[in-house]
């Protein structure tokens, strides 16, 4: 009886985690869109969807709560639990992040067209894939796709500094779309973070899967092919 | 087995009980006899000792022919008077018969006393053995008593009981061997019919039904047959049926998905594999086994429903239409990909707006500056001039338009078999565009390396010049290239610009009607967004291909391949 009701749990835990990954890579996804189609209607949908995440990560966080103290579950199933309380507060800042990106396509989208995005739609690109494979990798325990997020977050890193550099020499060639540049400065960071946010789900998922932590840690080619 | 042994007890079991029981009562009834055999030889020999005359007195040669007597057949004699003391004895010398017990309380010589003759068995207190004795009363009045060792006796019975055992065993085994072949006969025909049902139960479809002699045995099996063939011949209808539901499971176009009340799966068909993209297993709960982010949240949403429902759900860029049925403890889910459906709906409303809003806005100038002329009959005639103009472009591109579409809708229309006769010459057509194009910005050239192909020559010119036109209107680079091949009854052409290249999600849609890549449709007022549409049923009318790739110098190459229409000399 114990037994079914916990499998029952377990179940409804993955479903709600399932809701929470996919509502927070879609966010990310049209937060950029709104940015690159100038689409402010779309960024404030974004911003709305924010409250459903904040809202699940609350949900998941008691039941999670109330697994530990009622199964008292053990090793890869007390991993599990205890990975899911960890990685939706990253999902749930993923969310932030996006809200923020979207309230700058907003600002954004009042004002004449900067330059066409091309560094920025790339980052963003890694960044969605990033987040969406390293939710992917937590579902299907899959160590090797965590290990190939973890090493993207370097080209997002560079594509970052390459942004700042142009965006820098652009503001002193003219000053007046300092606004702007500022804005577009902070979507840049903004991915950055959402890929730092990718890292560490991904970092969480080899925990869960082998029991060992990878935080902190210079990656060793062994351990990748591990 | 257990059956077996049953039936082997029924019968052997009373039969050795009723033995057993005959065995003894015969031992006892032998037993007697052998004891009145016993007696009666005793009294013959006491008759037979008759013949001497005893005296009243202990004689020493009387005395010694009785002690041979006993020596030769084991037999005790006493002679005893008539108050009780013992005259001889011929276990015993004189002076023991002396110190002798008077006899006269002794059972069998006080009846030898009153009767005439006794006879006891018991404890001698004289030899201290068990002895039987005979005691008989003489005319001179002394009495005689004869007697034995009892155990001589019992030498004899258990030399009897002994044959008599081996006999009974001998029985036992005998009417054992009886049984069990009797049990045989009976729990065999049972046992068989107890296994053919255990075969039946087990579902073995080879099953062989033996036969018996017994009448009743023999009717009970054809029953058990018929019974058995019905069910074999139901259940491989039920196969068939079920057979043909998966089969119509298979074909249909729908996701169908049967869960029980605790989300497990029960069935479900290929194409619900395909629209999840999950594997799925049977009896397991289906969010359990689903490991698909996405998948995963479309799941969820759906199996929250607790009663029947219609919902409307997307899944990785597909749009669903979900039929919910929910049962006592079944839940039907239907899916049902509705995405070419909701994306024509959407293609046809956009399709109405965007005519209306192309023929409307050259009907607007021109309604608007003749409006203009007619109100102000003294104008200005640069400015007539001008609006004149204006209005004659505008029906001009109003023509144009209509044309267009005219011509598609008859190339929609058309689907009979073209067959040509007379090739189209190529290096007439390759001059006819060239010079059509020599006032244009950018260059455009067009090579061939064939000299003819079997295409009519309208709709060759009809493809070239559309995809021209659009790389003139789009493309900023400087040149369009334009080639041509001919391979094996069929024609690629090739129209290459210098970008900037088409976004790889816009590349499907720019060959729908009126679409245009920039949203924004005043940009590029001098397309009618028809042309791609155009071309791609000229394609379609030689079952032929058009795709458009990025190409190296950063802009587009549509490739289009024809399959030339030869009319075949019968």
């Amino acid at each position: 009886m114990a037994a079914i009701r916990q499998e029952k749990e377990y179940i409804q835990l993955k479903g709600m985690l399932a809701e929470m990954a996919t509502t927070a890579t879609k966010m990310v996804s049209d937060s950029i869109k709104s940015l690159v189609n100038r689409d402010p209607e779309l960024a404030l949908k974004v911003i709305e969807e924010d409250e459903r995440l904040d809202r699940l990560d609350v949900d998941i966080d008691e039941h999670c709560v109330k697994m530990l103290a009622l199964f008292e579950p053990k090793a890869i199933d007390l991993r599990y639990v205890i990975t899911a309380t960890r990685i939706i507060t990253d999902i749930e800042r993923v969310g932030d992040h996006s809200v923020s990106i979207c309230r700058d396509s907003i600002r954004l989208s009042e004002q004449p067209q900067l330059k066409p995005y091309i560094d920025i739609p790339k980052m963003a690109e890694i960044a969605t894939g990033m987040i969406h494979d390293s939710l992917e990798a937590f579902f299907n325990s899959d160590t090797k796709l965590a290990f190939d997020v973890i090493k993207r977050d370097d080209l997002i890193d560079q594509l970052n500094d390459q942004v700042t550099r142009e965006l820098l020499t652009y503001t002193m060639e003219d000053v007046t779309k300092l606004h702007a540049v500022l804005s577009v400065l902070n979507i840049s960071r903004r991915l950055e973070r959402i890929a730092d946010h990718a890292t560490n789900i991904a970092e969480m998922v080899y925990y869960m899967v082998e029991g060992k932590i990878i935080r902190h840690t210079v990656l060793t080619v062994e351990e990748e092919e591990a | 087995m257990r059956s077996y042994l049953k039936v082997f007890f029924v019968i052997y079991i009373p039969i050795a009980l009723i033995l057993g029981l005959g065995w003894h009562m015969s031992t006892k009834k032998l037993m007697q006899a052998e004891l009145v055999k016993f007696e009666s030889e005793m009294r013959n020999k006491a008759e037979i000792l008759k013949g001497y005359k005893f005296k009243n007195t202990f004689d020493e040669q009387t005395h010694s022919q009785l002690a041979e007597l006993s020596k030769n057949t084991g037999i005790r004699v006493t002679i005893i008077r008539k108050d009780g003391t013992v005259v001889d004895d011929s276990y015993f010398g004189e002076q023991q018969i002396e110190k002798m017990e008077n006899h006269s309380r002794r059972p069998e010589v006080a009846d030898a006393f009153i009767r005439g003759e006794g006879h006891s068995i018991r404890r001698s207190t004289t030899t201290e053995k068990s002895m039987s004795y005979f005691a008989m009363k003489y005319d001179s009045g002394l009495v005689l008593r004869v007697s034995y060792p009892m155990s001589d006796l019992k030498a004899i019975q258990d030399n009897m009981i002994k044959q008599s055992v081996s006999t009974y065993i001998f029985l036992f085994i005998v009417v054992g061997l009886i049984s069990l072949y009797l049990a045989r006969r009976i729990s065999n025909p049972i046992h068989q019919l107890s296994l053919v049902a255990d075969r039946i139960e087990a579902g073995e479809t080879k099953i062989y039904f033996p036969s018996f002699s017994d009448k009743t045995l023999t009717k009970l099996v054809s029953v058990i047959y018929r019974i058995y063939n019905s069910m074999l011949q139901k259940t491989k209808q039920l196969e068939h049926e079920k057979q043909k539901l998966n089969h119509i499971f298979g074909i249909l176009e729908e996701g169908i998905i049967l869960l029980d009340s605790k989300d497990s799966v029960l069935h479900f068909n290929e194409r619900t594999v395909q629209y999840l993209g999950s594997n799925l297993k049977e009896g397991q709960n289906i969010i359990k086994q689903t490991n698909d982010m996405e998948a995963l949240s479309f799941l969820t949403d759906i199996l929250t429903a607790t009663d029947s429902k219609r919902i409307q759900k997307s899944l990785r860029g597909r749009i669903y239409e979900i039929y919910i049925r929910v049962f006592d403890n079944e839940k039907l889910i239907a899916f049902f990909d509705i995405t070419e459906r909701a994306e024509y709906e959407q293609f046809k409303a956009e399709l109405i707006g965007n005519i209306t809003h192309e023929l409307k806005t050259p009907l607007a100038m021109i309604m608007g500056y003749s409006e203009t002329i007619m109100n102000d009959p003294d104008m200005d005639r640069k400015f007539h001039d001008k609006f004149i103009n204006i209005i004659y472009n505008s029906s001009n591109r109003l023509n144009l338009l209509i044309n267009d579409i005219l011509k598609l809708h008859r190339l929609e229309m058309l689907r009979e078999d073209i067959n040509i006769e007379e090739p189209t010459n190529i290096q007439e057509l390759k001059e006819e565009i060239e010079s059509y194009y020599e006032d244009r910005p950018q260059t455009i050239t067009m090579e061939s390396k064939a000299d003819e192909a079997y295409v009519l020559r309208e709709h060759l010119n009809s493809i070239i010049t559309n995809l021209v036109d659009n790389a003139v209107k789009y493309s900023s680079g400087e040149t369009i290239k334009v080639s041509l091949e001919q391979s094996e009854g069929k024609v690629t052409l090739n129209v290459a610009d210098e970008g900037p290249a088409i976004p790889v999600e816009e590349q499907q849609r720019i060959f729908e009607r009126f679409y245009t890549m920039d949203k924004s449709k005043n940009q590029h007022s001098t397309g009618t967004g028809l042309g791609l549409s155009i071309v791609k049923h000229i394609v379609s009318l030689y079952n032929g291909k058009v795709s458009v790739q990025n190409n190296k110098k950063g802009g587009n190459t549509f490739t289009v391949v024809l399959e030339e229409k030869k009319k075949i000399e019968i």
